[in-house]
């Protein structure tokens, strides 16, 4: 028995060299449940935490500027976690006090406008998939009017609607955008409201959205209108659903959890994955995609994944003032932080 | 035995080998777990350490961007043109091998050469605003910063290192001389290798160990910067580590020798190594010692086992022999008991003789088992130590009773000195101190064949009330071997064998007395030449009651003379007693009765306690002897009883019993009982007890007795009762001198000698009245003229002596004195005339000069 007890000690001493088993904390605004924004960012993560092995502690639900953010990053810490992704616009700002207090903590949000040592900006080059959007748009359109329902003019917002237009342009030079905005993330209401006013009054043909939910495509699916969806996979609808511009966050989430782990995020401002990586992309062609379309499509994509730069050469914006030279490109950091015009061909609906 | 031992040396070595080979086993699993663990954290540190090299190299990457990145700023604000001459102007400064360049969006190159996408991949990064560190072979190191315009890119500008200088800008040696480190670009090309890098590393780095521990780095570098892994290679144990530059398509590889980085730890392990080596043959070591001493103690404990059973069976022998001597005393009681009575009846003479063997043989044998009996109660710690008042003078007076004889009938002189000044009466156990001298006497009577016996008894000092007697005896026997001495005193020793076969004895007599006398604090020493005799030394402390001395050898001998002439008829007569005598054995009232037929006391008898108590109720008896040991109801508890029967109250009960064991007679007088009689009853004493018992006016002198002195009586001895004695006994005093002529003849001369002087002190004590004195010397020639045959003489010195003692005893009434006195002046001239009349008859006889 004494023998079985000393081989068997021998034999454990090792466990004792082995690192504990890395942790990370994931705080969310909605219920990780609900389809759209919440649910793909949870199953993002989650599957992206068990690929890597790492424990992953979730707080959803979590009110912005309620004092209901910090609570919960100081919770998570407490558990153990040795990084915590913010998952929501505001919660950077707000918790900003708590995170310079913990540099040993890696932060990740998706905001890009506040910025501390120890926090990294996560983003998907998402702008890239609303370029592909734009040009399957551009090529759809009869009236050459595309309608866009989008919550508020942030530097986020604008960076996909600039892209979107910029795509439209590519395939189709006359072609207007009409954006119309709710102010909210989710507002059903504004957003069919602004969907049948875009339709009725602007005249759009097709339509897409800026949105957490889908009150978009249901609106346009009951008008006959086409459009293309965003960020979710949209099920149960007519082939007016051309396609729509998905994030693979899940292979995000395992290439920043990789870096996180071997210790690369120290300093990084941004961590930008974009349609080269696989991150990003257009799909779910509905037969009302041609296959000329489809090819189109195919070749623009080809050169943004040879580092094709949407925002380079001249660029005006839609109140005629020059954004980007000829022979320039605007820089990553200003597309992350400072896109507070739209395009030239980007008309606001009043 | 021998099989059985090496059966226990198999299992020893049997049990040390397993514990052994246990402990190896042990051991070696520790020792690889040691190794493995140590290896473990060796990785640990080295993947630290590589670590801390791709930080460094970074940081030197970071050097070369923050000073391109310097000069981006630097000429943000400017043209194309402008951009073109700050160029050609910095470009002159220049090392061969390194070149810079500017180049537009496109790709095409404002100054210098125009760098491919192709060539370099990660050159595009670049148009979005990063710096870039790539490499592509046979081309170089290139550094990319993008130079702004506002918030937008509006071109690069990139500074390319030649391959061959990369080794000098950017190698690693002289970080740390026993690492070492090279950079690859992703697909596994060395892009800087170390200084002197050459076939035989290619040849290590292409080895299939080594190229597994890369391998393995890989699959950890998924998840951490640096890894590292142990390798056992060709040319020794390695480190391999790797470590990620982030910045760029590169990374860093290396290895470093298992010694570097063991260094002081592997010493540690050594040193580990060789204690757990050591520990291990100290645990050989105890665990043998153990096991040995296990053994021993289980033997040690048999032996114990073994030895109480062997004191266990000694004990239950020693016990027997108790049993069976006191069982056996009871029948030699009977037989001297009737032996006796042949002897006073008997009348032939050839029957007589044979009576006197059968007294001798049985004497004899009741001493032997004395001595079995004393000795097992030694051996069972029972034999204990009682003291009681007693008179020395007494005892020796007994001594000489017992021993004498012996002497004589050897043909054996018997001198005793015996010093005056010793206390008469002390406190001690007087059986036991008997014993002792006893022991010793007829010892050395025993073993001297010729020659004499003498006895010394001396007192030492007085410590107190405690005064050390020292009895000497010594022999001109045959003397101890000084090589026999020490088993001298050892049980069943019979020493020199040859030469005592014919002595009787247990062989337990100096045993038995050298326990008693170390009982009862005292000392026993012994001189010896072999062959001319021995000499032992008693030493004993006893308790001095009263200061009275002794004094002189003849009034003991005098006191003895009456038990010398032997038993020569009953000492009174009582025909108006009537006792009883209780005793369940038949022979034992037989004995008794016969011993007093001659006093012609009325005996009844019975043979148990209740028919005991029955005859007391009827008669009144003077009485009464009762046997201590009786079936049903024992001596004690028929006294109980009889003590409550009206004609019993004043009766005096004298207990008679086998068990002379010490504290006996206390036990039993403190019962009720007036006197004690041990078994075998001798006649002088049962007479004796029965004398002082007796209502005094049923006593009557036997026929045959002077009636003894009656000092308070005016019935002094008239001359015609004095007449009647010899004045001369020669054959009385030639007993006293164990029969030797020689010493009679000495004896008288010196009695004459004395005669003028004695004479002389016994008339001054009498002209100053002093009685006292008058007294003692009255005393000492009672007893010397009777030691001398005087008979006549002796007798009325004895009446001068009783009247002395008469005036000064203090119960005396005043008529007694003054009828004492006047006895002491009418009879004073008659007995100095006595005197003069044996000193003058002596001086005939043996016809000394005066």
């Amino acid at each position: 028995m004494l023998l079985i007890a000393i081989i068997v000690t021998i034999l454990q001493f090792e466990a004792t060299l082995e690192p504990p088993r890395p942790k990370i904390g994931f705080i969310i605004l909605g219920d990780i449940t609900q389809p759209g924004w919440n649910a793909s960012q949870y199953q993002g993560i989650s599957e992206a935490c068990r690929d890597v092995g790492i424990e992953l502690l979730v707080r959803d639900k979590v009110q912005e500027n309620s004092g209901q953010c910090p609570a919960a990053i100081q919770e998570l810490v407490a558990q153990g976690c040795g990084m915590i992704f913010l998952c929501s616009y505001a919660y950077s700002a707000e918790a900003r006090g708590i995170v310079e207090k913990m540099p040993h903590i890696a932060f990740a949000t998706n905001s890009a406008e506040v910025h501390t040592r120890n926090m990294t900006a996560y983003f998907v080059r998402m702008y890239q998939g609303r370029y592909l959007a734009g040009a399957l748009a551009g090529m759809r359109t009869k009236s050459n009017v595309i309608g866009y329902v989008a919550a508020i003019p942030n530097t986020e917002v604008n960076r996909g609607i600039n892209a979107f237009t910029l795509g439209v342009q590519a395939t189709n030079p006359a072609a207007k955008v009409v954006v119309a905005w709710t102010g909210a993330w989710e507002a059903p209401e504004k957003e069919t409201a602004n969907a049948k006013r875009l339709i009725n009054e602007a005249g759009a043909d097709v339509l897409t959205y800026h949105q957490d939910d889908q009150a978009v495509p249901d609106t346009a699916e009951a008008a006959g209108v086409y459009f293309i969806g965003y960020n979710t996979t949209l099920r149960g609808y007519s082939e007016r659903n051309l396609a729509s511009v998905l994030c693979r966050w899940d292979v995000y989430y395992r290439d920043i959890l990789q870096r996180f782990l071997k210790g690369e995020l120290n300093s990084v401002k941004n961590h930008w994955l974009g349609i080269d990586r696989g991150v990003v992309f257009l799909t779910d062609f509905s037969p009302a995609v041609t296959p000329h379309m489809r090819s189109r499509i195919a070749e623009l994509r080809e050169q943004l994944v040879h580092n094709k730069l949407i925002f380079s050469g001249q660029i005006h914006d839609n109140k005629g003032t020059l954004r980007c030279a000829a022979g320039e490109a605007i820089s990553d950091d200003t597309l992350l932080e400072k896109i507070d015009w739209q395009v030239e061909g980007v008309k606001i609906l009043e | 035995m021998s099989s059985d031992q090496a059966y226990h040396l198999k299992k020893i070595i049997l049990q040390i080998v397993n514990l052994i080979s246990i402990l190896l086993l042990v051991g070696m699993l520790a020792h690889n777990k040691v190794a493995k663990v140590l290896n473990t954290s060796m990785e640990h540190h080295v993947t630290r350490q590589a670590m801390v090299f791709s930080i460094m190299a970074e940081e030197r990457f970071d050097r070369e961007l923050a000073s391109l990145r310097l000069a981006a700023e630097y000429l943000e604000p400017y043209g194309t043109q402008e951009r073109k001459k700050f160029f050609q102007i910095r470009a002159k400064a220049l090392r061969g091998g390194i070149s810079i360049g500017l180049m537009n969006l496109d790709g095409s190159s404002i100054y210098g050469e125009a760098l491919s996408e192709r060539d370099f991949p990660r050159l595009p990064m670049a148009y979005r605003g990063v710096s870039v560190v790539d490499y592509c072979p046979y081309k170089g190191l290139v550094f990319v910063v993008p130079i702004y315009n506002g918030g937008n890119v509006s071109s690069i500008t990139y500074r390319l290192y030649d391959d061959a200088l990369l080794v000098d800008h950017f190698g690693f040696a002289e970080y740390n001389e026993d690492y070492r480190l090279l950079i690859q670009d992703r697909s596994g090309k060395i892009i800087i290798p170390y200084k002197n890098f050459g076939a035989a590393d290619r040849l290590f780095f292409n080895e299939q160990n080594i190229r597994n521990g890369y391998e393995h780095i890989r699959e950890k570098l998924t998840f951490s910067r640096a890894a590292a892994v142990y390798a056992d290679g060709a040319e020794g144990r390695f480190f391999l580590f790797s470590a990620d530059l982030p910045r760029t398509n590169c990374s860093l590889v290396g290895y470093v020798p298992w010694e570097v980085v063991a260094g002081g730890i592997s010493r540690i392990h050594n040193l580990l190594l060789r204690v757990g080596f050591l520990v291990l043959l100290l645990f050989g070591v105890v665990s043998v010692t153990l096991l040995v001493m296990q053994k021993k103690a289980v033997e040690g404990e048999q032996l114990i086992l073994e030895k109480e059973l062997a004191e266990k069976a000694n004990r239950t022998k020693s016990l027997f022999l108790a049993n069976m001597s006191h069982e056996i005393r009871t029948p030699i009681n009977t037989i001297l008991g009737m032996n006796e009575m042949i002897l006073r009846e008997g009348k032939h003479p050839s029957i007589l003789a044979y009576a006197h063997n059968i007294q001798h043989a049985g004497t004899l044998l009741l001493s032997l088992i004395n001595d079995v009996l004393d000795f097992s109660r030694i051996e069972n710690g029972k034999l204990e130590i009682v003291t009681a008042h007693y008179r020395l003078s007494r005892m020796l007076n007994d001594i000489l009773l017992v021993v004498r004889p012996r002497a004589e009938k050897k043909g054996l002189a018997l001198h005793i000195a015996v010093d005056e000044t010793i206390p008469d009466t002390l406190q001690g156990d007087a059986v036991r101190v008997q014993q002792i001298m006893v022991n010793l006497l007829t010892n050395a009577i025993k073993y001297t064949q010729t020659g004499h016996v003498d006895m010394h008894v001396s007192h030492e000092k007085n410590e107190g009330n405690i005064a050390w007697l020292r009895f000497t005896v010594s022999d001109t026997g045959i003397g101890i071997r000084q090589e026999d001495m020490k088993r001298l005193f050892s049980s069943f020793e019979r020493l020199d064998l040859e030469n005592t076969r014919t002595i009787e004895g247990t062989g337990l007599g100096l045993a038995i007395t050298r326990d008693l006398v170390t009982r009862m604090g005292g000392a026993i020493s012994v001189e010896s030449t072999y062959g001319q005799g021995s000499t032992f030394t008693v030493h004993l402390p006893q308790e001095v009651v009263d200061a009275a001395t002794i004094g002189s050898l003849d009034a003991i001998m005098q006191a003895a003379s009456h038990d010398m002439v032997g038993y020569t008829g009953v000492s009174f007569t009582a025909p108006d007693a009537r006792i009883l005598v209780v005793d369940d054995n038949e022979m034992n009232l037989l004995v008794i009765t016969s011993l007093l037929k001659d006093t012609h006391i009325q005996v009844d008898t019975c043979q148990s306690g209740q028919e005991a108590l029955e005859r007391l109720t009827i008669n009144r008896y003077d009485a009464v002897l009762l046997d201590q040991m009786m079936p049903k109801m024992d001596g004690v508890e028929t006294l109980h009883r009889a003590t409550q029967l009206p004609n019993a109250t004043e009766t005096p009960f004298i207990v008679f019993t086998a068990d002379v064991t010490a504290g006996t007679r206390e036990r039993l007088l403190k019962e009720g009982f007036s006197e004690y009689l041990g078994k075998p009853v001798k006649p002088q004493q049962l007479e004796k007890v029965l004398a002082a018992l007796l209502p005094s006016e049923k006593i009557r002198p036997a026929p045959n007795m002077p009636q003894p002195a009656a000092p308070a009586s005016s019935a002094a001895p008239g001359m015609t009762e004095l007449e009647a004695l010899a004045e001369l006994n020669e054959e009385l005093g030639l007993s006293f001198s164990g029969g030797q002529h020689d010493l009679y003849a000495k004896l008288a001369q010196a009695f004459c000698n004395l005669h003028a002087s004695k004479k002389q002190q016994i008339a001054e004590a009498f002209t100053q009245q002093d009685w006292k004195t008058y007294g003692v010397h009255v005393h000492a020639l009672k007893s010397s003229s009777l030691s001398i045959g005087g008979q006549r003489c002796s007798a009325a010195a004895k009446a001068l002596e009783a009247a002395a003692n008469c005036c000064l005893a203090e119960t005396s009434s005043h008529e007694e004195r003054q009828e004492a006195l006047a006895y002491i002046r009418q009879q004073h001239a008659t007995v100095l005339r006595l005197y003069d009349d044996l000193v003058v008859l002596l001086n005939s006889k043996f016809t000394m000069p005066v």
